[in-house]
């Protein structure tokens, strides 16, 4: 009978003690949660962050193109076997230095400029820079005029020349619309912060891509930024790009 | 004579009054396929939807492109998720059938549905491997 209620004592401890446990165990979890900036859906993007990347084209592989397979596969974007006006958000470029004769391979898209000059020509204000830096095209004003493509220095926005059909629910995309990469901004806004391309590259590739924040010192893009520097492709213009390379 | 119209109307009248209530109930029953799963109310009252649905979808929009607001009440993403269910066969029906929920009342009225023209008419479903 003793035993049984020292039994029942210890049993009631125990209890006590690991709810106490799980407690200080869940409240980290919680506030390390509200650090990596899992935003409200209900709440507005805010210029508290500026999204990025960081391309290390010593790392990027020539033959590899597994970052332009994960953007395809990620939106949705078909090949028509019309190279000429087939839509690439990201596309491979394998440079040469004449001089040198050293061979570069960068992986190209839109650069997310903080000026963007494709931003400056839109007509309609179709294309925008969001809050947190990600310039895209709000396809429910775009007219399709194409200014936008010739403003760009970077080549990176392409123009929906096909019938679309079995779109994806969170990458609505058709004919008639000039359109680039958004940096995954539904990964983004579900909190995920990491690009399919920089997942890929992490995955399958070289290791070459990071994405995160800019303006979060302590994000793994910006002290390699403070480490190693970052060179902006066209930086003559002083658009200010959030996708910066290493090693050109 | 007068009487025989009275009673004439009168009885038509009486004829309207059982007739037509079930024609709309009718009407409503157009689209069951709707997904059970998430509750039995849409998002706003029925009447309200009929004659606003498209405001709200619209000014959804706005907010998700420019302010990146993914809230899901007035999300045509979800709207999709639970209007439209698969058909008998397991398939989901084009964004030009019938028995989509959207066309089915567009082509009835006679709109031109534009959505679908880069929206996911369906839901995404994942195979499981």
């Amino acid at each position: 009978m003793i035993d049984k209620a020292n039994n029942q004592l210890s049993r009631r401890k125990f209890l006590k003690g690991t709810a106490k446990l799980s407690l200080l165990t869940i409240a980290p979890g919680i506030f390390l949660q509200d650090l990596a900036g899992a935003r409200d859906p209900a709440t507005p993007v805010s210029n508290k962050s500026r999204w990025g990347m960081l391309i290390n084209t010593n790392l990027c592989d020539e033959g590899c193109d597994a970052c332009v397979t994960a953007c395809n596969e990620e939106h949705g974007i078909d090949d028509f076997g019309r190279p000429e006006t087939d839509v690439q958000w990201i596309r491979k470029l394998n440079l040469v230095d004449e001089t040198s004769n050293k061979k570069y391979s960068i992986p190209m898209m839109c650069q997310h400029c903080e000026d963007p000059p494709c931003v400056d020509v839109c007509p309609t204000g179709a294309s925008f820079v969001r809050a947190d830096g990600i310039v895209l095209v709000n396809s429910h004003t775009c007219i399709g005029c194409r200014y936008c493509m010739m403003a760009c220095p970077y080549k990176a926005r392409a123009f929906v020349h096909e019938n679309l059909s079995n779109q994806l629910p969170d990458v609505p995309r058709g004919k008639g619309c000039v359109e680039s990469c958004t940096l995954c901004v539904h990964r983004i806004d579900r909190g995920e912060n990491n690009t399919a391309c920089a997942e890929a590259c992490t995955k399958d590739g070289a290791q070459a891509i990071i994405f995160g924040d800019l303006n979060d010192p302590d994000s793994e893009i910006s002290k390699q930024l403070v480490k190693y520097g970052g060179t902006a492709i066209r930086g003559d213009l002083g658009l200010n790009t959030a996708v910066r390379y290493r090693g050109i | 004579m007068y009487r025989k119209i009275l009673i004439v109307s009168l009885f038509t009248f009486a004829f309207m009054l059982i007739v037509l209530p079930s024609e709309s109930h009718d009407n409503q029953d157009l689209h069951h396929n709707i997904s059970k799963l998430s509750g039995d109310k849409c998002v706003e009252p029925t009447q309200l939807m009929r004659e606003k649905h498209h405001i709200f979808i619209e000014d959804h929009s706005h907010e998700t492109v420019v302010n990146g607001i993914r809230t899901k009440k007035h999300s045509l993403k979800n709207c999709i998720q639970c209007h439209i269910q698969p058909l008998a066969d397991g398939t989901f029906p084009a964004k030009d059938d019938e028995q989509h929920f959207c066309a089915g009342c567009h082509l009835f009225t006679g709109v031109k549905l534009e959505c679908f023209d880069c929206h996911a008419s369906k839901p995404l479903r994942k195979v499981k491997n």
